[in-house]
Order: C-alpha cells, then sequence, then structure tokens
C-alpha cells in the first residue's frame, strides 16, 4: 500500500480537471479515476467531492449529462467544456511552476 | 436542480454499494451500509453543493424568513404592536405622499414636462398673475426660438343645462391651438382645432367633458350633434374629450370647453384688461432658462412701445406642474410639499423608534437563544440576517397595512367636498400609482434597516459565555441598550412636543387672522348664489324674479334684512377694473389703479355691517337706477384723492371708460385673505348700482335673528316657490364661507389640521413608547421591587421609583422638545413672517398636556409593580 498524501488545499478542483479530461465520467466514476491515476495515493473523502462538482460545472468548465453506467445505473456525466479544457492547461502549468520552485527552494543548500 | 442533486449522490451510493459487494463480498444490505457511511454528512455537502451553485443566497433568505415568521407568531403581542405602530407610521407617509404627488404629477398630456405657464409679474408685486391682457399674448407668440407653441384659454363659470337639469360648471373657453398643443384626443366626435381659426371661431359650438357626459348624460353618444345650452344660450356638441384630461387645472376639472373668440372679442386691443392664461410648450432642447430669456427681449420692447402699461410689468414662466393653481404657488409649493412629508416622515421616525425599543427589549430576552446559536456554530453574520428578516417582515406587513389604510383615507379625502366651493366640485387625483408604491417601497426599506439593523449588531455581539451562564443579571449596572432605550424614549417624547408646539402656533395663528376684523360682520348671514344666466332670463324677468325673492326673505320670521350683489366677499370671483380720477393723468392706465367693482342692493352695507365713514348710502331708487353714482371705500378715497374729501368727486373705470361716475359716499374697506398671510391693506372697492349691473348672476345676503343654517332650507324652499327652475348654485352661511372656502382661509385651515393631526399621532406613538420601556423595566426590575417589598417597602414608595423613572424621561423629553420647537418655530417664520413662534399659551399647554399624558401612562405600569408578590419574583430565581 502506497504512502499516504494529504490533499494541498485548492488541488482538488485540478485532479477533477484532470480525470475528466480523459473522458466522460460520472461522480463515482471521477473518485475511482483519481485514486487510479494518483497510484491510491491521494483519498478523497467521498461527498466532498460533489460540492467541487458542482462549483466547476457553475464556473462553466464542466457540462453534464444524464446517462447509464457500465452496471445500468442512471447517472450524471461529468465532460469538460472548452473553458474546462483552457483551465486545466493553465492551472496545469501554474502547477508545475509552483512544484519546480518549491523543490528548487527545499533543496537549497546552506552555502 | 434539487431532486436531480439527490439523484446523483443516491446513484453515486448505489455505484459505490455494487463496488463494494464484488470487492468485499458484502450483502446489499451491507454494501449500501458502509457506501452511505464512506460518503460522510449527505446534508452538509448538499449545502455546500448548493452554496457551490450559488443559490444558497435565494435559500437562505426564504429560510430566514420563515424562522423569523415563526417567530413572531411566538410573540403575537409584540408582532401585532411592532406591526400596527409602522403600519400607522407608514399609512401617514402614504397618504401625504399621493396627495403630494396628485398635486404634483404630470398632466396626461403628450411630454408634460415641456409645458410651461406664463405670468406677468407687476412692478414690486412678488405674486404672479397668470392673467394676461390678450395683446401681450401676440406679441409673446412670436418669441418662436424657445415655444413650439402657445395656446390660449380662460375659465368660466356658467350654467350648464343638459338632459333639462341645469349645474353649475367650470369650462374653459380655449384657443384653436388649445387641444392640439397638448396633445389630447377626443372620445368621441372632434375637439375645438386650428382648423376653427387661431382662437377657436365664433361658432356656438362646445366639447365636453368625459366625466360631465358620464355623470349627466349617461356616455349617450347620440348627443354629439345635437344642442345643449350654457348660460341660457344654445350650443352644438362637437365631441367629449378623452378621459384622462380633466383640462390644464389641477384642483378643479372642466366641464365644458368653448371657443375663445367670443371671450375675448371685446379685449382684443385692450392693454388693461387681463383675461386669459398663456400655456405653452417649451422647444425639447429649450431649458426655462432659455426661454426667459427670449421673454425678456419681448417685456423690454414692450416697455418701450407701451409704457403706460407695460412700464413696470415682466413676463415669467413657470413649469406648468408648479403653477397649480397657478404661477403664485411656484415659489411656496414645492417648501409646503416637502414640509408636510417632512412632518411625515418624522411620524415614521417616531413609529421606527418604538419598534426599535421593542426590538431591543426582546434583543435582551434574546440574549440567551443567540448566544445558543452562536454557540452551535452560527456565523455572525447570520445572526444579523435573522434579526434583518425579523424588522423586514414586520416593515413589510407594517408597509403593506398601512398604504393601504393610507390610500383608503386618501379616497377619503378626494371625496371631501370644502363648503364654500359655490357649488362647484373640487376634484382631486389621489389615487395610487407606481410612485406611491416606489415611495412606500423605500419607506418600507428604511423602516427595516432603521428598526433591524441596531439590534441585529447589538444581539450578535452578545457574549456567549456569560449568557449561556446566566440569562438575567439583575445587579448590574444599565447596559447601554437601557441608555438607548432611554434616549429613545425621551426623542419621541421630544419629537411630539415641536409637532404639537408646531400645530399649537398654526392653529393659534389661524384662530388669530380669523378673529381679524373683516371689515364686515360675519355672523348671522345666510348668503346665496343664483344664477338667473343659465336659468335663461333676460334682464327684466331677473329683476322681477329677484325682486320677487329679496321681497318674499324679507317677509320670512327672524329674519332682519335681505341684500343682493354681483361679487360677494370671499368667493372666487372679482371684478378688477382700472379706475382714474377726473382731473389726473389721461390715460385710465396711467396711474395703474387697479380696482375692485361691485353692484350692490340699497341693503347691501346695512346687511353686511359695513360701516359707513361719509355720505349716504343708496336709496331703494338709486339701486334700481343706472345713475352713474358710486360708494367707494375709504383705501379708494384717499388713494385718488389723498386730503380731499371723496363726496362728489368723479372717476372713471374700465367698465365704460367714457362715463364719469360721482362718489355718493365712503365706506370701510372689505378685507379679503391670502392664506396664511395677513391681511394686506385691500385694493381700492367701489360699489355701484345694481340697476347698472350687466350680469344676471346674484348673492344674496340674509341677516338673520337665528343661527343662519337653520333658516338654509326655508331660504331654498321660499327660492323655489317664486320659480321651481331657478339655478341655485349655493348656499352657505358667512362664517363658512370665510372659515371653509379656499378663497377664505380653507386651504390653511386644512394645512393645520394635517399638522394637528400629525402631532395627536405623534403623542399617541410617544405615549406608547413610554409605556411600553416602563412596563418593560418594572418587568426587568421585578426581582429588585420584590425585594424591596419584602423589605418593608411600601406600596407608595415603589410607586414613586418607577414614576420618577418614567416622568425622568418624560421632563428630559419636553425640555429637548421646547428648545427644538424654538428652532424650527424660527425656520417657520422665515416661511410664514407673522407667526409668533414664542406663543405663551402654546408654550404652556403643550408641556403640560405632554406630562399629564406622560404622567398618567406611567401610572399603569407603576401601579403593576406595586402589585409585585415579593414571594412569587423571590422564588423564580
Amino acid at each position: 500500500v502506497a504512502e499516504q498524501a494529504e490533499l494541498l488545499p485548492g488541488t482538488l478542483d485540478l485532479l477533477i480537471l484532470k480525470a475528466v479530461s480523459l473522458g466522460p465520467e460520472h461522480g463515482y466514476g471521477v473518485l475511482l479515476r483519481i485514486e487510479q491515476i494518483t497510484g491510491g495515493a491521494l483519498t478523497i473523502e467521498q461527498g466532498a467531492l460533489y460540492p467541487a462538482l458542482y462549483r466547476l460545472e457553475h464556473q462553466g468548465l464542466l457540462d453534464t449529462e444524464w446517462g447509464t453506467s457500465d452496471n445500468n445505473r442512471r447517472a450524471k456525466y461529468y465532460r469538460l467544456t472548452t473553458a474546462g479544457r483552457r483551465r486545466l492547461k493553465q492551472d496545469t502549468e501554474r502547477w508545475n511552476r509552483t512544484v519546480l520552485a518549491m523543490t528548487t527552494a527545499l533543496n537549497a543548500q546552506e552555502a | 436542480m434539487e431532486s436531480d442533486m439527490a439523484e446523483e449522490l443516491q446513484a453515486h451510493i448505489e455505484l459505490r454499494a455494487d463496488d463494494l459487494m464484488i470487492r468485499s463480498r458484502l450483502t446489499r444490505e451491507e454494501a449500501l451500509r458502509q457506501a452511505r457511511l464512506e460518503f460522510g454528512a449527505v446534508e452538509k455537502y448538499k449545502e455546500e453543493a448548493r452554496e457551490a451553485r450559488g443559490l444558497r443566497f435565494f435559500d437562505q433568505l426564504y429560510a430566514d424568513i420563515r424562522y423569523s415568521w415563526r417567530q413572531l407568531r411566538k410573540y403575537p403581542a409584540f408582532t401585532l404592536a411592532a406591526t400596527l405602530t409602522i403600519a400607522l407610521g407608514i399609512s401617514v407617509n402614504a397618504a401625504m405622499f399621493s396627495i403630494v404627488n396628485g398635486w404634483l404629477k404630470p398632466l396626461p398630456v403628450e411630454n408634460p414636462d415641456e409645458l410651461v405657464v406664463l405670468a406677468a409679474m407687476e412692478g414690486k408685486n412678488p405674486l404672479p398673475n397668470p392673467l394676461i391682457p390678450f395683446p401681450e399674448y401676440i406679441d409673446y407668440k412670436d418669441v418662436s426660438d424657445a415655444f413650439k407653441d402657445l395656446a390660449v384659454w380662460t375659465g368660466l363659470l356658467s350654467g350648464l343645462t343638459a338632459d333639462g337639469q341645469t349645474t353649475r360648471a367650470a369650462g374653459g373657453a380655449v384657443s384653436g391651438n388649445y387641444f392640439s398643443l397638448l396633445g389630447v384626443e377626443p372620445a368621441m366626435g372632434r375637439l375645438i382645432a386650428p382648423v376653427d381659426g387661431e382662437f377657436g371661431g365664433t361658432e356656438p359650438v362646445i366639447a365636453l367633458g368625459y366625466s360631465y357626459w358620464v355623470r349627466h348624460l349617461a356616455r349617450d353618444s347620440a348627443v354629439v350633434g345635437k344642442q345643449i345650452r350654457l348660460g341660457g344660450s344654445p350650443y352644438t356638441v362637437i365631441g367629449i374629450v378623452s378621459e384622462e384630461f380633466r383640462g390644464t387645472t389641477s384642483l378643479g376639472e372642466l366641464d365644458f370647453y368653448v371657443p375663445l373668440e367670443p371671450a375675448v372679442k371685446d379685449f382684443v386691443r385692450n392693454r388693461d384688461v387681463a383675461p386669459i392664461r398663456i400655456i405653452g410648450r417649451l422647444k425639447p432642447e429649450v431649458t426655462l432658462a432659455q426661454a426667459q430669456a427670449s421673454l425678456d427681449i419681448v417685456t423690454n420692447r414692450l416697455r418701450r412701445e407701451h409704457p403706460e402699461t407695460n412700464g413696470k410689468r415682466m413676463m415669467r414662466v413657470f413649469p406648468e406642474r408648479l403653477s397649480r393653481p397657478d404661477p403664485s404657488a411656484a415659489t411656496v409649493l414645492p417648501y409646503v410639499a416637502g414640509l408636510l412629508l417632512l412632518l411625515a416622515g418624522a411620524v415614521l421616525a417616531i413609529a421606527c423608534a418604538n419598534v426599535l425599543s421593542l426590538f431591543l427589549v426582546r434583543g435582551i430576552g434574546r440574549r440567551g437563544e443567540m448566544a445558543m446559536r452562536t454557540a452551535l456554530g452560527a456565523s455572525r453574520w447570520q445572526l444579523v440576517r435573522v434579526c434583518l428578516a425579523e424588522a423586514f417582515l414586520i416593515a413589510a406587513i407594517g408597509g403593506i397595512a398601512g398604504t393601504t389604510a393610507g390610500s383608503w383615507a386618501t379616497s377619503f379625502l378626494e371625496r371631501v367636498q370644502p363648503a364654500g366651493m359655490d357649488g362647484l366640485a373640487l376634484h382631486m387625483d389621489f389615487g395610487m400609482d407606481w410612485r406611491v408604491m416606489v415611495y412606500a417601497m423605500s419607506l418600507v426599506t428604511i423602516a427595516t434597516a432603521l428598526v433591524g439593523l441596531l439590534p441585529a449588531l447589538r444581539s450578535s455581539r452578545a457574549g456567549t459565555y456569560d449568557s449561556l451562564r446566566s440569562s438575567r443579571t439583575s445587579n448590574a449596572p444599565a447596559p447601554p441598550t437601557h441608555r438607548l432605550r432611554h434616549f429613545l424614549v425621551a426623542a419621541q417624547i421630544a419629537g411630539s412636543v415641536v409637532f404639537l408646539i408646531l400645530a399649537g402656533l398654526l392653529f393659534q395663528h389661524l384662530t388669530h387672522l380669523e378673529s381679524l376684523d373683516l371689515g364686515f360682520a360675519r355672523d348671522h348671514l345666510l348668503l346665496v348664489d343664483i344664477d338667473g344666466q343659465s336659468t335663461g332670463y333676460n334682464a327684466t324677468q331677473a329683476l322681477s324674479v329677484y325682486t320677487a325673492i329679496e321681497t318674499r326673505l324679507r317677509s320670512l320670521p327672524s329674519v332682519q334684512s335681505v341684500a343682493q350683489s354681483v361679487v360677494k366677499p370671499f368667493g372666487g370671483v372679482i371684478l378688477n377694473v382700472n379706475i382714474a380720477a377726473e382731473g389726473g393723468e389721461d390715460s385710465l392706465s396711467a396711474e395703474r389703479v387697479l380696482a375692485q367693482a361691485n353692484f350692490v342692493s340699497a341693503g347691501f352695507f346695512n346687511t353686511l355691517a359695513i360701516p359707513a365713514i361719509r355720505g349716504s348710502s343708496f336709496t331703494d331708487e338709486d339701486a334700481a337706477s343706472v345713475k352713474p353714482i358710486a360708494i367707494v371705500s375709504d383705501i379708494m378715497a384717499t388713494r385718488l384723492w389723498p386730503n380731499e374729501d371723496a363726496i362728489g368727486k368723479r372717476f372713471r373705470s374700465g367698465i365704460d371708460t367714457e362715463r364719469w361716475i360721482e362718489v355718493v359716499g365712503v365706506v370701510k374697506s372689505i378685507k379679503q385673505s391670502e392664506g396664511f398671510q395677513p391681511l394686506k391693506p385691500p385694493p381700492p372697492q367701489f360699489f355701484m348700482p345694481m340697476g347698472s349691473a350687466a350680469s344676471r348672476i346674484r348673492t344674496f345676503y340674509v341677516r338673520t335673528l337665528v343661527p343662519p343654517e337653520s333658516l338654509a332650507s326655508t331660504v331654498r324652499s321660499e327660492i323655489r316657490s317664486i320659480d321651481p327652475n331657478v339655478a341655485i348654485n349655493h348656499v352657505a352661511t358667512m362664517e363658512q364661507q370665510v372659515t371653509q372656502s379656499p378663497n377664505g382661509f380653507g386651504i390653511a385651515r386644512m394645512f393645520v389640521y394635517i399638522a394637528v393631526a400629525l402631532g395627536l399621532l405623534a403623542l399617541l406613538l410617544a405615549l406608547v413608547g413610554t409605556y411600553g420601556a416602563l412596563s418593560f423595566m418594572v418587568g426587568e426590575q421585578a426581582h429588585e421591587i420584590g425585594i424591596r417589598i419584602a423589605l418593608g417597602a411600601s406600596g407608595s414608595a415603589v410607586l414613586k421609583i418607577v414614576l420618577q423613572h418614567g416622568l425622568g424621561l418624560a421632563l428630559k423629553g419636553v425640555a429637548a422638545g421646547i428648545v427644538l420647537a424654538a428652532l424650527a418655530g424660527r425656520l417657520l417664520q422665515t416661511i410664514m413672517p407673522d407667526v409668533s413662534p414664542f406663543d405663551p399659551v402654546v408654550l404652556t399647554t403643550v408641556p403640560l398636556l405632554l406630562l399629564t399624558m406622560a404622567f398618567v401612562t406611567c401610572l399603569i405600569p407603576a401601579r403593576k409593580a406595586t402589585r409585585i408578590q415579593p414571594i412569587l419574583t423571590l422564588k423564580s430565581e
């Protein structure tokens, strides 16, 4: 079992956008996919996913549509909008810059 | 939305359960249970989700209002008191605003804001005169660069006979472009139009007002093309004016419109007689100042060309909306309207102060509840919102009730017809419209803020721990809330003192004005207005009927004497003519002495008890004759013949410029009122024998030995027995004519009544506030009082404590009120210079009245305090 990491504030939205960008998914599916792509290192409290999904929908980053799941249950599917795709790209770049800067800073040696 | 969300979350749980059944080999039930546990607090996430969607605001608002509603229902007494108080405050404002709005709202015509009224300013006289000589209309009409057009109209009062019935009606003689300038359309047929000629033509045609058509002709469309009689002469009805338009006068309503030309044909070149009114429409981009500038150019030219008539004259332009009933109102009306709204606003402020202190009192009771909510995690903003929602509910319900009550009151006022209107209907439109609605809604908002904000901030600041530990702190010194409530009570009392003192000052002033010597004895005098012209009498018939009436009335028991005249004092009609003394300037208007003429019977001076100064009165033979003789007022005598004896001197007048009239007597002047202004020295007056009058309109004066109103019906039936068809316009006592008619003190009196009513309302609210505050104090200190009683304090000692407290507040309020009233009185003096702000009667009566009322009010809670059972209060701890 991989070591559990804590979710940094503000990263949930980015994770959701990433997960949905891999293909339309319902809420539970998004949760599973996040678990999958983080290698199980990040877990999210299940209920907390929905406020985030609604927020992104409200911002016009996600689009929704009712459909049927693999095991024949009615579920609401989320899809990335064009604005969502743009946001994912921007936020990914920003995240990478932050990580780079943080890593550099934390690895700095005493002179 | 909401069900959508529930379904989605349910789907999540089912999907998870499906997974769990496979992965962990759980039964369906176990799997579902597990899935729910993993999901967490569904409601919490739902709430967050709603917030994320931006729905939260309405959701919360709805919840707050529902919660407040439940709270308010829990305390019905509190809710009722608060709502009624606000309703009272708002009703006064809604009513007052409806009145102001009815007075000032634009005419129902095209672009009413472009309409202006022209009026002449003469020399140093500050009052503009809307009546203008006809030639000047032609002069000013050429100022086409500022005005789209100018139109002319003049008011007419005449008997209108349709369907065999003659009623006295107000109408207008209008120029051909009058309706087209206004943009008024006919409801039926056609109106007087430019094609009829510039001055409407000479054809006897008539257009009827819509409401006259409804009232007297039952909407009979066949009336168009038929003949009806106006002042006894036949006119052909050409059309009905549209329903909304009631004439270019706001207080009355014009029932008919006839061409202008016959009314002015004798004055077309006469610059001495001013019979017409001018209404104009500004070009869209032209301002009032620009229009005035272009008028001034003409004024200067006229001064050079006609120095004898126009030497000191200028024409001013007024916005039509402020010229109601005429332009002299333009300078006063906005102030009076503002003052009335301010007074009403002050009543609402007092009402709000009352409700605010109720809220504060309850806020203390609810400290525990608020603390509990804070402890449970409610944010400060949430607490503030709950309090505001309550205040809003109360203000809104109060607002709806108040506005409804206000519109009832005004619709009642609309129907009130003051006496002394000479049988004319007063038409006012105080109906609700969107302006009143907007005003009422903004008042509700203000009231919400006034009432809700402070308690909201207060209770949200309550310390959690202290309040939870003990909901009652009895021995602590007065917290800030008490001081604020005490201040509010004192402020309310001060407010009502100011109100009552101002109302009292106005009342005293009016009483003083009314008690002044008017130059005649107004008591025991009955007036009867008869219109023989509209009845269709010719001169001979009129003379014989009037003589018969006078003889018959004189023979009645308890009648002392009877007289007749054409013009009556404090009536709406004045016969203004220019006069010049023999041997003075050549031109009649050279000295510009304007006098009021009248035609009277022999008994006139005797019946009205107008004191003679010199010479003789008319004999019966004189009065029936056409002799060129006159009795003049003392003011006229000194004006025309200073330092000389007027008897035997001669003068001529604008009535007939060729005839010299000899003075046979001098009498004291008859005064006239100018609203709240004092009775200024009246203009010169002269009286000619009735026989020379062209008019067939009469006022009969009946001096009675009994109260005059008791004879009214007898007089009516006696006159009817001489000729059942005679048009009796109006029967009233002289006292009514003076005090109630708009030409007397009627308008001033209405103003005083409004001020007194508002003052009493303010007093009532202040007393309710005092009572509430004191009751609360007794309730809160029941514990302490109980201990005192247990320790042997007598009933009177307890009474004294409570009374001292209440009366202390009242005294502070009264003292502050007197100081404020002195300032307000000074302010009043700038509008009405003759009001004395230091009236000893008012300044002693009002404080005494207030303190007495406050004392009585305080007695109720004080007596309650003496009945406190120590054992019960001590036990409740």
